[in-house]
C-alpha cells in the first residue's frame, strides 16, 4: 500500500453517503418538499460527480494506475473472527466513480422531465438515490463481503424500480423475476465468499490476492473434486453473471424493461449490469486459467445469443435490452481472454452510449406513448435532436470508426484473436467467430431500429401527429452523453507539430488511449513503478498482436458496413422484403421469436416443476409427518378408550359382579327369614333329615 | 467452581417475578375495569423491558456469569434457586422482555375475558424469562413447564376456530419433549457428583462433564450419547426441527396475534437456548458425535420449511413455515461448532425473533381489517396502504437476509462459519463421507427459495391491480406503529452495525466452541 494520501480521501466516502442521505430525506419528507424533492436527489448525485472528478484528478496527479488509497475499520470482531469495512480507491474505482455519478446525473435530470406528474414522484427519486448509493458502494468497496452487501442492495433497488408501476401485473412479475434470478447467481457468490472465509479468513481484496500468490488455496482439500480457487472464482463469477445478465441468467433483463425507461437506462444498461463486469475485473487475480475459459465461453455465447434475439424484437426497449445483454457478453469475452483493459474500456464506452440510447428511446416513447417500432417511422424530422443523439449512439455501438465503440470492441476482438494465434486450435476460434458474428448482427439490428423509428414514412399517422421534440431538460442530457460517444474522447493522442511546439491532440484513430494508461491489469501493476505508467504496454508477443489487430480492424469495418447495408436494403430501400426474409427463414425466426425457448423452458421445468415439488412436499408434510402425529394422537386416544373399556367391563365388571352376587345371595337368603314359624320348623326338619342321612351313610 | 460476587440487586429476580406479581394483582382487579387491567399488563411487562435495557447497556459478555443470585431452595435434594446470565442467554433475555411487552400492547383489541388473558400473559412472561435465567436444571424445568400452561389456555381459549385441536396438539407435543427432558434431568442428577453430592447445577455439570462418561450405559448406549439424544429431541420439538415441527403451523394459525408473536419471537428460541445451555455445554463429545446428523436436520429444516412455505396460500401458515426454515439456520450454526457459526446461530435466534414478530404483527393487522388471511384474496392493496406495505417490505426483506437488515448478518455468519467446520472429516466416524462444506453449500440454496416465496407473497398481496373490495382499507394506526417501530429499529440497527448484539454473546460462544472442540480426545 502506498504511504502517500489522497488530497481528499473523504471525498469518495462523501460520494457514497450523499445519495443515501438524499434517499432517506426523499423517503420520509419527499412529499412535503417543493417539487417533490427531485432537486435533493439530483444535487446529491451531481455533488458526487464533482467530488469524483476531483478524486480522479488527484489520482492522476499522484501516480495514476500505481496509486491506491485504502482505509478500513473493524466492523465485526469477536474471538478470532474479524471483518472489516473499508474503501479502496484505485484508478479503476476512480474512473468508475466518475462514470456512475456522471451518467446518473444525466439520468436524474432527464427523469425530472420523464417522470413529471407521476403519483409517486418523490419515491421514484428516493429509489434512484438509493440505487446510486448501493452501486457506488460496490465501486469503492475494499472487500468482497462488503461488495456482496451492496451487491444485494443493488438487487433490491432494481427490484423497487422495476416494480415502480406495481399496479401493472407485468411489472410486479418482472421485479420478482429479476430479484430471484439474481439470487440464483448470488448463491454462487455466497459459495465463493464461504471458500474465501475458509481459506483466507479475510475478505479484503489485498489479503485475498496475497493468499492467491502464496498458494494458500492449493493447500485446502478440493470440494466436489474441484480446486478451491477455481471454484471460488467461478462462484463469484456466477454472481456477476446474474447481475450482468449472462446466459443462463439473462432472462430477467428484458422483462426489467417494465420499469420506467429512465431507470432502465441507468440500471439496466449503464450501471447495475456493469457491476458484474466490474466485479469480474476486481477479482481478476483470483481467476484461474480454467475460470477464465469459463468466462470467455459464457461471454461469447451470451453476446451471440442475445444479438440474434435482438434481430426480431419489435419493442424498441427490448431491442436495446437484448443489445445490452449482447454487449455485456462482449465485455466478459474480453475479460475472459485476458483483455482486462479491453473489457473494462468497453464497459465505459458502452455505459455512455447505452445510457444515451435508452434515454433517446425514452424521449421517443414519451412523445409517442408506444414502444412498438412498427408503429413509428419518419420521426427524424419531428425529433431532430433525439434522432441525432440516437444515431451517434448507434454508430458507436455498431463499431463505426471515430466513435467510441470502435475502439473498445476492436480491442476485445483483437485480444480474442490473439489468444487463438497463441495456440491455434479450432475450438479456440469459436469465441472469435461468435464475437465477430455478433458484430455484424449488432450493426444490423441497431440500424434496423434507427431506420424503423426515424426513417421512412410514418406507419401510424395518429401517433405521428402527436410526436414532438422533448424540451431542453431532456435534450441537454442527451447531448452531453452524445459527446462521449465520439471516438476522440477515448482514443490516444498523436503528436502534431505546430509552430508553438509539439502538441498532443486526440484524434479518433489511435487505439492506445488514456484508458489503457489508467486501467492496468493488477498483475502488471507490480512491474510498473509509479510515475512511469505512461509506457505500461503489456508484455506481449508484439508482432502477433499487431497481426491480430490489423485483421480485426479490417474484419470489423467490413462487418459493420455489411450489417448497416443489409438493414438499409431491407428497411429503407425495401429492396428485400422483410416478410419474405421472415418466411424464408421461418424456423429460425420462430426460434428467435421464442427467445431460443429459454424462458419457456424455465417456465415449464423450473417454475412448474417447483410448484409441483412444493405441493408434494406439503402433501408429505400434512399427510405423512403430521399424519403420523395425528395417528399417534388417535392411537393414544383409542388406547385410552380401550383401557377405559377394559376398565369398565372387566375390572369394574368384576367388582360389580362381586357386589351384585353377594347382594343376590343375601337377598335370596333373607327370604328365608320371613318370620313364619312353620317355615322355620320345615327347615329344622329338613336339616335334621339331612343330618340323619349323612350320619347313616 | 465459579466464584462470583452475589449480586445484591436481585435484578434477574425482579425481572422474572415482576410480571407474576402483576398477574396476581390483575386477578384481584374487578372484571369491568378493563382499561385498568390492560394498563396493569403494560406496566407489568414494561418493567422487565427497562431492566433489559439496563442489561443491554451495561452488560459486556466476557465468558463468565453475571447478575448471579444463588440460594438453597430444597436442600434435601441439593436444589438451588440459581439465577444468572451469560452470553448464551443475555441477548435472548432482552428479546423476551421486548417481545412480551410488544405482545401485551398488541393485545389491546382482546375483549374476551380480559382479566384471565392478561393474567396468563404475565404468568407466561415469568416462565419465559425464568427459563433464560435459571442455571439450576430443576429450576429451569419448573419455569419451562410454567410457561406451557398459560400458552395452552391462551391458544385454547382466545384462539381461532380450531383452537382446541391446536392447543391440545401443542400441549401434548411439548409435553412429550418435557418428558424426555425430565428423564434426562433425573439421569443426570443421579449420575452427577459435585463435591460428593448429586446436583442440578448446570454450570458445575458442564465443568465436570467427564464424570458422565463413566456413568453406566442405558439401553446399551453410552450415557452421554443417549442423554444428549433425549435432550436434543426434547429441545428440537421446541425449535422446531423437522420432523417435529407440525405443531407449529397449527398453533400459529389458531393462536391470537399476540400469542403468535410470543410463540415465534420467544418460545422457539428456548429450544435453541436449551440445546446450548444443557445439551452442548454438558455433553460436548456427544455434540461432536452428532454434529453431522444435527447439521443435516438443520439443512433439512431450511429447505423443507421453505418448500412448504412456497406451497402455502394462508399468510400465517406461510410465516409459520418460514419460521421452520429460518430456525434451521440456528441448528446448522450450532451443529457445526465454530465460533462464527455459533454466534451466527444465536444471532439468528434474536433476529428471527424481531423480524418474525413483525411479520406476525403485520399478519394480525391485515386480519383485523379483512378477516381473512388468504394470500390470493387481496391483490394490489399496496396502493391504498403504503405505510403498511413499507413496514411489510422491511420485515420481509429482513427475513430474506437483505444486507443492511439483521437477518443477513446471522445467516451469513452461519454459512461462513459452518463452511469452516471440519468436524465431519476429523471425526473418523460414520459421517466421514459427508462434510460440513457440502451441507453448507446445499443450505446456501435456501436463500433463493426464501426470496421466491416471500416475494410471491408480497406480489400477491400488495402488487398488481387493486382489488376493488379493499379500496377503503385503513392504513396502520398509531398503536400498531408503536408495536412495530421498536422491532423495525432493531432489525435495521443490528443489520447495519451488529456489534452491540455480538458484544452480548461473542465471548461466551467462542468459549463454548473452544470448550467443545477441546473435549475431543
Amino acid at each position: 500500500m502506498e504511504t502517500n494520501q489522497l488530497m481528499h480521501p473523504w471525498f469518495s466516502v462523501l460520494v457514497l453517503v450523499l445519495p443515501l442521505l438524499a434517499s432517506v430525506v426523499q423517503l420520509f419528507a419527499g412529499k412535503r418538499l417543493p417539487r417533490g424533492g427531485d432537486w435533493v436527489s439530483t444535487m446529491a448525485i451531481f455533488a458526487g460527480f464533482v467530488l469524483s472528478l476531483f478524486t480522479l484528478m488527484d489520482m492522476i496527479s499522484r501516480g495514476g494506475p500505481g496509486f491506491r488509497y485504502e482505509a478500513c475499520f473493524n466492523w465485526i470482531s469477536f474471538g478470532s473472527v474479524n471483518v472489516t469495512m473499508g474503501i479502496l480507491v484505485d484508478s479503476l474505482a476512480a474512473v468508475m466513480l466518475v462514470l456512475v455519478t456522471g451518467i446518473a446525473s444525466c439520468v436524474h435530470v432527464f427523469s425530472i422531465y420523464y417522470m413529471h406528474g407521476e403519483k409517486r414522484y418523490p419515491l421514484y427519486f428516493a429509489y434512484l438515490s438509493f440505487f446510486c448509493f448501493s452501486m457506488l458502494g460496490i465501486v469503492v468497496s475494499d472487500n468482497l463481503l462488503m461488495t456482496f452487501m451492496f451487491w444485494e442492495l443493488v438487487g433490491f433497488s432494481s427490484y423497487a424500480l422495476i416494480g415502480f408501476w406495481f399496479e401493472r401485473e407485468a411489472a410486479a412479475e418482472a421485479q420478482k423475476k429479476a430479484f430471484v434470478v439474481n439470487r440464483v447467481g448470488d448463491v454462487g457468490f455466497l459459495i465463493g465468499l464461504m471458500i474465501i472465509f475458509y481459506t483466507v479468513g479475510d475478505f479484503r481484496l489485498g489479503r485475498i490476492f496475497e493468499a492467491v500468490a502464496n498458494g494458500t488455496f492449493e493447500r485446502s482439500i478440493p470440494i466436489f473434486g474441484l480446486p478451491l480457487l477455481t471454484l471460488a472464482g467461478v462462484g463469484i463469477f456466477l454472481g456477476a453473471m446474474g447481475k450482468s445478465a449472462q446466459f443462463p441468467f439473462h432472462v430477467w433483463l428484458p422483462d426489467a424493461m417494465e420499469g420506467p425507461t429512465t431507470a432502465s437506462s441507468l440500471i439496466h444498461a449503464a450501471t447495475m449490469v456493469a457491476a458484474g463486469v466490474f466485479l469480474t475485473a476486481r477479482i481478476y487475480p483470483m481467476l484461474t486459467p480454467e475460470a477464465l475459459i469459463f468466462v470467455t465461453y459464457v461471454g461469447a455465447f451470451t453476446a451471440f445469443m442475445a444479438a440474434t434475439i435482438a434481430l426480431v424484437q419489435s419493442d424498441i426497449k427490448r431491442v436495446l435490452a437484448y443489445s445490452t445483454i449482447s454487449q455485456l457478453g462482449y465485455m466478459m469475452l474480453g475479460l475472459g481472454s485476458g483483455g482486462y483493459t479491453a473489457g473494462l474500456a468497453h464497459l465505459f464506452t458502452h455505459a455512455f452510449f447505452k445510457c444515451l440510447l435508452f434515454l433517446c428511446a425514452g424521449s421517443v416513447i414519451h412523445a409517442l406513448h408506444t414502444q412498438d417500432m412498427f408503429r413509428m417511422g419518419g420521426l427524424r424530422k419531428k425529433m431532430p435532436v433525439t434522432f441525432a443523439a440516437m444515431l451517434m449512439g448507434t454508430l458507436a455501438i455498431s463499431g463505426v470508426p471515430f466513435f467510441s465503440g470502435f475502439f473498445s470492441k476492436d480491442a476485445i476482438l483483437t485480444q480474442v484473436l490473439f489468444r487463438y494465434f497463441e495456440a491455434p486450435q479450432l475450438l479456440r476460434l469459436v469465441p472469435f467467430v461468435l464475437g465477430m458474428g455478433s458484430a455484424v448482427l449488432t450493426a444490423f439490428y441497431m440500424f434496423r431500429l434507427i431506420f424503423l423509428t426515424f426513417f421512412g414514412t410514418p406507419r401510424d399517422e395518429k401517433i405521428y401527429g402527436h410526436a414532438h421534440e422533448s424540451p431542453l431538460l431532456a435534450t441537454v442530457p442527451l447531448c452531453i452523453l452524445a459527446v462521449f460517444t465520439l471516438g476522440f474522447f477515448w482514443s490516444g493522442s498523436v503528436d502534431i507539430p505546430l509552430p508553438s511546439g509539439e502538441v498532443k491532440i486526440p484524434v479518433g484513430i489511435v487505439k492506445q488511449g488514456w484508458l489503457e494508461e489508467m486501467i492496468v491489469e493488477p498483475a502488471l501493476l507490480t512491474t510498473i513503478s509509479a510515475g512511469h505508467y505512461g509506457d505500461s504496454s503489456p508484455v506481449k508477443d508484439e508482432p502477433m498482436h499487431e497481426k491480430a489487430e490489423h485483421l480485426v480492424e479490417g474484419l470489423s469495418l467490413l462487418s459493420a458496413a455489411f450489417g448497416i447495408l443489409l438493414a438499409w436494403l431491407i428497411y429503407v430501400k425495401e429492396a428485400v422484403s422483410a416478410t419474405a426474409v421472415r418466411r424464408r427463414f421461418r424456423i429460425a425466426v420462430l426460434f428467435l421469436d421464442n427467445l431460443w425457448y429459454i424462458d419457456r423452458a424455465y417456465e415449464a421445468v423450473i417454475v412448474r416443476g417447483l410448484h409441483r415439488w412444493n405441493a408434494m412436499v406439503l402433501w408429505f408434510d400434512q399427510k405423512v409427518v403430521d399424519g403420523l402425529v395425528n395417528a399417534m394422537g388417535c392411537g393414544g386416544e383409542w388406547m385410552g378408550r380401550g383401557i377405559g373399556c377394559f376398565d369398565r367391563v372387566v375390572i369394574d365388571g368384576a367388582v360389580n359382579f362381586t357386589a351384585t352376587a353377594s347382594q343376590m345371595i343375601g337377598r335370596e337368603f333373607s327370604r328365608l327369614q320371613n318370620g313364619k314359624i312353620q317355615g322355620y320348623v320345615f327347615i329344622g326338619i329338613l336339616a335334621l333329615c339331612v343330618y340323619v342321612l349323612v350320619g347313616v351313610m | 467452581m465459579l466464584h462470583q460476587a452475589v449480586n445484591t440487586h436481585h435484578l434477574l429476580t425482579w425481572m422474572t417475578f415482576f410480571p407474576l406479581l402483576t398477574g396476581l394483582l390483575i386477578l384481584c382487579l374487578p372484571d369491568r375495569r378493563s382499561a385498568l387491567i390492560r394498563w396493569a399488563g403494560v406496566v407489568g411487562s414494561l418493567v422487565p423491558v427497562l431492566l433489559a435495557g439496563y442489561i443491554f447497556v451495561a452488560y459486556q459478555d466476557s465468558g463468565t456469569l453475571a447478575y448471579v443470585e444463588r440460594y438453597p431452595w430444597i436442600p434435601m435434594f441439593n436444589i438451588e434457586y440459581y439465577m444468572g446470565i451469560d452470553g448464551l442467554s443475555a441477548s435472548l433475555l432482552i428479546l423476551t422482555a421486548l417481545i412480551s411487552f410488544i405482545a401485551v400492547v398488541a393485545s389491546w383489541g382482546i375483549n374476551k375475558q380480559i382479566k384471565g388473558y392478561f393474567a396468563l400473559m404475565m404468568l407466561l412472561e415469568t416462565g419465559m424469562i425464568g427459563v433464560f435465567c435459571a442455571l439450576d436444571f430443576f429450576l429451569f424445568y419448573i419455569f419451562w413447564e410454567l410457561m406451557l400452561l398459560p400458552m395452552y389456555f391462551l391458544i385454547g381459549i382466545w384462539g381461532g376456530p380450531r383452537r382446541e385441536y391446536a392447543a391440545i396438539k401443542f400441549f401434548l407435543y411439548t409435553l412429550a419433549g418435557s418428558v424426555l427432558m425430565l428423564l434426562a434431568m433425573l439421569a443426570m442428577y443421579f449420575n452427577s457428583a459435585i463435591d460428593g453430592h448429586h446436583s442440578f447445577d448446570l454450570i458445575a455439570m458442564s465443568a465436570h462433564y467427564r464424570q458422565f462418561e463413566e456413568a453406566g450405559r442405558i439401553l446399551g448406549f453410552r450415557f452421554p450419547l443417549i442423554v444428549f439424544a433425549a435432550l436434543f429431541i426434547g429441545f428440537a420439538i421446541k425449535i422446531p426441527v423437522w420432523p417435529f415441527h407440525t405443531w407449529l403451523p397449527d398453533a400459529h394459525v389458531e393462536a391470537p396475534t399476540a400469542v403468535s408473536v410470543i410463540l415465534a419471537g420467544v418460545l422457539l428460541k428456548m429450544g435453541g437456548y436449551g440445546l446450548l445451555r444443557i445439551g452442548y455445554s454438558i455433553f460436548p463429545q456427544a455434540a461432536i458425535y452428532f454434529s453431522v446428523p444435527i447439521g443435516l436436520l438443520g439443512v433439512g429444516s431450511i429447505l423443507y420449511g421453505a418448500f412448504c412455505a412456497m406451497a402455502q396460500t394462508d399468510l400465517k401458515k406461510l410465516v409459520a413455515y418460514s419460521s421452520v426454515s429460518h430456525m434451521g439456520y440456528v441448528l446448522l450454526g450450532i451443529a457445526s461448532l465454530r465460533e462464527a457459526s455459533m454466534v451466527g446461530g444465536v444471532m439468528q435466534m434474536f433476529n428471527h425473533g424481531t423480524a418474525t414478530a413483525m411479520m406476525f404483527l403485520l399478519v394480525g393487522v391485515i386480519y383485523d381489517r379483512t378477516h381473512h388471511r388468504e394470500i390470493n384474496g387481496f391483490g394490489g392493496i399496496g396502493a391504498v396502504v403504503p405505510r403498511y406495505m413499507g413496514v411489510m417490505i422491511l420485515a420481509t426483506f429482513a427475513s430474506m437476509g437483505l444486507p443492511g437488515l439483521s437477518g443477513f448478518i446471522s445467516e451469513i455468519f452461519v454459512l461462513l462459519g459452518s463452511f469452516r467446520s471440519d468436524i465431519a472429516s476429523n471425526a473418523g466416524s460414520v459421517w466421514h463421507f459427508i462434510s460440513f462444506q457440502n451441507i453448507t453449500i446445499i443450505a446456501a440454496f435456501g436463500v433463493v427459495i426464501t426470496a421466491a416465496y416471500l416475494l410471491r407473497m408480497l406480489q400477491k398481496i400488495f402488487l398488481g391491480p387493486l382489488n376493488p373490495k379493499y379500496e377503503a382499507l385503513p392504513d396502520l394506526n398509531a398503536r400498531e406503529i408503536f408495536t412495530l417501530v421498536p422491532l423495525g429499529i432493531a432489525v435495521l440497527a443490528f443489520g447495519v452495525y451488529p456489534m452491540p448484539l455480538i458484544r452480548l454473546m461473542g465471548a461466551s460462544l467462542s468459549k463454548l466452541a473452544g470448550f467443545i472442540m477441546g473435549s475431543q480426545m
